[in-house]
């Protein structure tokens, strides 16, 4: 079973490339937020991996280079709805954001 | 993975509370939704009767155009073609027909009346939010009509879905879909959604070449504009979904126009209009209080013809009903009680003959729910209904929930179910062949039954899975039936049963996610359906239902690539073989039969989905193992000899499908 899986991930494998690291500073606050972050870079185009560390917000993504630069997924993150860096969350995606996921004012 | 559930369920406890204030039927609607996240078997732990919840997630997992399409991975209904003609499907629950199963969107019945001969194809697959299903009688609240259970299908709410929604499916027997969804919030009060639905089966499909489409050509529109408005004391919601449809079968060079003696046709046209209104006063200070109004009315119009007989139905339909709700001294004792009133219009014609009918009944209920936290919940409901035409009918109803033990939930379930039979429009697949219609004896339209349930929900973990299991036992006790009687090769005779009828279902499913974003389900079903039957010379036969398989066995696996990218999706169903009423001419039913079977047969589906950021794209098959019923069509050759006859049908009638589509959303 879990060979015939790995052979339906294959399509997924073979985007591979030689990867970077970036670690961005993020607006998180909680696991909604961390999924929601982590889903949305997943499906960002020459994202590899992502994860966001709750306690210092700060997410370590592995790209491809060639695919994606630095600027590019920080956009991604603030079209999610969340501060990366220097960029600001796009209001209209901010809004969205369930309740929870929304800086206590 | 599971800190991210807690969190979401105890965020869902929050919102909970806020929504407890709202009335019940919202109430239970927003609560659901919540509790499949955390719950693999898509069981609904909390509710008191045994429900089955099928979410936008398990809906997604076999594409499905519409409602009929929507229980390919359910282990409890079971979807079947009523005729190789009509395209028409009906669903089974407890091996009973989708008639004694109460259909209703959002708390309204729905599909019952005229509706029910093509009402299940109705409901588009991208409107439907989630399906919640109950085997045995359900609340008096509802209504009589659940006799086997009940359906209750909610839809896409338009202060939460998308701003823009673009669906469409494309299949390789021909078959075109498209759904388009937009949603508009005025304010943090008022909102509105239009779903318009399009779909066409425009390929002429005859591929086990008896000369009759293997599937009718049809159009389908459909159109439904719904508004709410909610604040803290009220919640309103309204709405009017139009729909036409044109259905075309038969013989494969059948044209709209061909003249009825020298091509075999079926047609049907149908044009529905349905409003509804739902009000809810809720009281911030008393959230266990509410009042609420439920309305709705429909116009049913239906034109159609099977070959030179020709059927016309008319059904103008309104329906009210209003719920109190409250508590006696504390939460732990909360009493529902109302009254409802449903006026249904009906003007039929076949053939030659009309029938003309309308009912009235006004309806009370009462119904009292005793809470021990944590233990027991029993609920007690109480109806009367006084029918214009069958009388005064009392419908009592127990339900039991028992939290036995940790991780072990009993349900136990007695109610009476009744309805009005509308012989024509639940039975139209049995008129597309040469049978001459008998009605037999003093007709008594008043179909009522008592079941009887229980289910057992042993919630457990392998290794550090999550998994559970779910063994329920169904027993309907026939009081009166209307029987359809195939059993004599030349005729289709009508009548009510003249002895006993009763149906047995037993039912295990388990269901276990092996290792992250996996999960398995495998179910066995056991179904025993008999019935008397009248014998020629006047006697009784006690025969089991025919077309019905005794076993089936369900396996589904699923599985998806982190962030749910990729999602593949595989049902295996299997059903054992069962018994087809023998259909020589000459065979006149005395007793001394031969039975005849239908052999075994499993199915499988499959589907692939990949998901974008804005998109979701998929592909999947139905049918893989290309299984069908060889003949489904007798004497197709000659369609106006005796003999002909497309009511037969046990099996798949076309093989393997391939098919795709997309899902767009703005949010």
């Amino acid at each position: 079973m879990k060979k015939i899986l790995f052979l339906l991930m294959m399509p997924l494998l073979a985007l591979a490339g030689p990867k970077e690291t970036v670690k961005i500073k993020t607006s998180a606050i909680c696991e909604m937020c961390k999924e929601r972050i982590e889903k949305n870079l997943a499906l960002t185009k020459g994202v590899a991996k992502s994860d966001l560390n709750l306690d210092d917000k700060v997410i370590t993504v592995e790209y491809d280079a060639a695919k994606i630069d630095v600027a590019g997924i920080r956009k991604a993150i603030s079209e999610t709805g969340y501060d990366a860096d220097d960029v600001k969350a796009i209001a209209k995606d901010y809004a969205k954001l369930p309740n929870c996921c929304k800086k206590k004012d | 993975m599971y800190k991210l559930l807690i969190l979401l369920s105890y965020s869902t406890l929050l919102q909970a509370q806020q929504v407890m204030r709202k009335d019940s039927i919202e109430r239970d609607t927003e609560l659901k939704e919540f509790r499949v996240i955390a719950n693999p078997g898509q069981k609904d732990d909390n509710a008191i009767l045994a429900t089955e919840v099928m979410t936008i997630k398990t809906l997604g997992k076999a594409a499905c155009c519409n409602l009929s399409e929507s229980f390919e991975t359910n282990a409890s209904v079971s979807v079947s073609y009523a005729d190789a003609v009509t395209g028409s499907k009906q669903i089974q629950l407890l091996g009973l027909a989708g008639t004694y199963v109460q259909t209703n969107v959002e708390n309204v019945p729905s599909i019952r009346g005229l509706k029910s001969t093509f009402g299940l194809n109705y409901l588009p697959g991208t409107w439907i939010k989630s399906i919640d299903l109950a085997k045995g009688t359900i609340s008096v609240v509802n209504g009589y009509e659940s006799m086997t259970g009940a359906i209750n299908v909610e839809l896409a709410k338009p202060d939460t879905s998308e701003v823009y929604y673009l669906n469409t499916y494309t299949n390789s027997q021909g078959r075109f879909e498209m759904n388009q969804q937009g949603a508009h919030r005025f304010n943090s009060r008022l909102s509105t959604g239009v779903f318009a639905h399009y779909s066409q089966q425009a390929g002429r499909l005859d591929v086990n070449k008896d000369g009759f489409l293997d599937l009718p050509l049809f159009q389908l529109a459909n159109v439904l504009n719904r508004w709410k408005y909610a604040t803290d004391r009220w919640m309103i919601q309204w709405g009017a979904n139009y729909l036409l449809e044109d259905r075309l079968g038969g013989q494969n060079a059948i044209q709209k126009y061909s003249d009825p003696f020298q091509l075999y046709g079926f047609g049907s046209k149908t044009e529905r209009l349905e409003t509804f209104a739902k009000i809810a006063r809720l009281y911030p200070e008393k959230p266990y209080q509410g009042l609420a109004l439920i309305l709705s009315t429909a116009n049913h119009a239906n034109d159609s013809y099977f070959s030179i007989k020709k059927y016309q139905g008319r059904e103008q339909s309104i329906y009210g009903n209003l719920i109190f709700q409250s508590i006696i001294d504390n939460t732990n004792h909360t009493v529902k009680t109302g009254a409802s009133f449903l006026l249904d219009s009906y003007q039929e014609s076949y053939i030659d003959s009309a029938y003309a009918r309308t009912e009235i009944v006004p309806g009370i209920y009462g119904e009292y729910t005793w809470t021990i936290p944590n233990k027991l919940t029993l609920v007690v409901g109480q109806r009367v209904d006084f029918h214009n035409q069958l009388g005064t009918q009392w419908v009592p109803r127990l339900h039991l929930k028992w939290d036995v033990a940790t991780d072990w939930i009993l349900r136990l379930s007695v109610g009476k179910g009744w309805r009005r039979v509308n012989p024509l429009a639940e039975n139209m697949g049995f008129l597309v062949n040469n049978r001459s219609l008998r009605v037999l004896g003093s007709l008594n339209p008043l179909e009522s039954s008592w079941n009887y349930g229980m289910t057992l929900t042993k919630n457990m973990t392998i290794g550090s899975r999550k998994a559970n299991l779910v063994l329920d036992f169904f027993q309907t006790d026939f009081i009166h039936q209307w029987i359809v009687d195939m059993e004599a090769g030349s005729t289709l005779r009508m009548y009510s049963s003249p002895g006993k009828s009763f149906s047995t279902s037993i039912q295990g499913e388990f269901n276990y996610s092996p290792f992250k974003r996996f999960e398995m389900k495998v179910a066995y079903r056991y179904q025993d359906v008999q019935a008397d039957y009248l014998r020629i010379d006047g006697g009784l036969i006690r025969l089991s239902k025919p077309y019905l398989n005794k076993d089936r066995i369900l396996v589904n696996l699923a599985y998806a690539t982190p962030y749910e990218i990729w999602k593949y999706d595989v049902t295996w169903q299997w059903n054992g073989s069962r018994r087809i009423p023998d259909h020589k001419l000459a065979h006149l039913h005395t007793g001394a039969i031969q039975e005849v079977t239908a052999p075994p047969f499993s199915t499988v589906y499959g589907q692939v989905t990949r998901q974008f950021k804005k998109c979701e794209l998929y592909v999947g098959v139905e049918n893989l193992f290309n299984f069908t019923q060889k003949n489904p069509i007798f004497v197709a050759k000659d369609p106006f000899a005796a003999g002909f006859d497309a009511s037969m049908v046990w099996g798949p009638i076309t093989g393997t499908m391939v098919y795709s589509g997309i899902r767009f959303k703005i949010n």
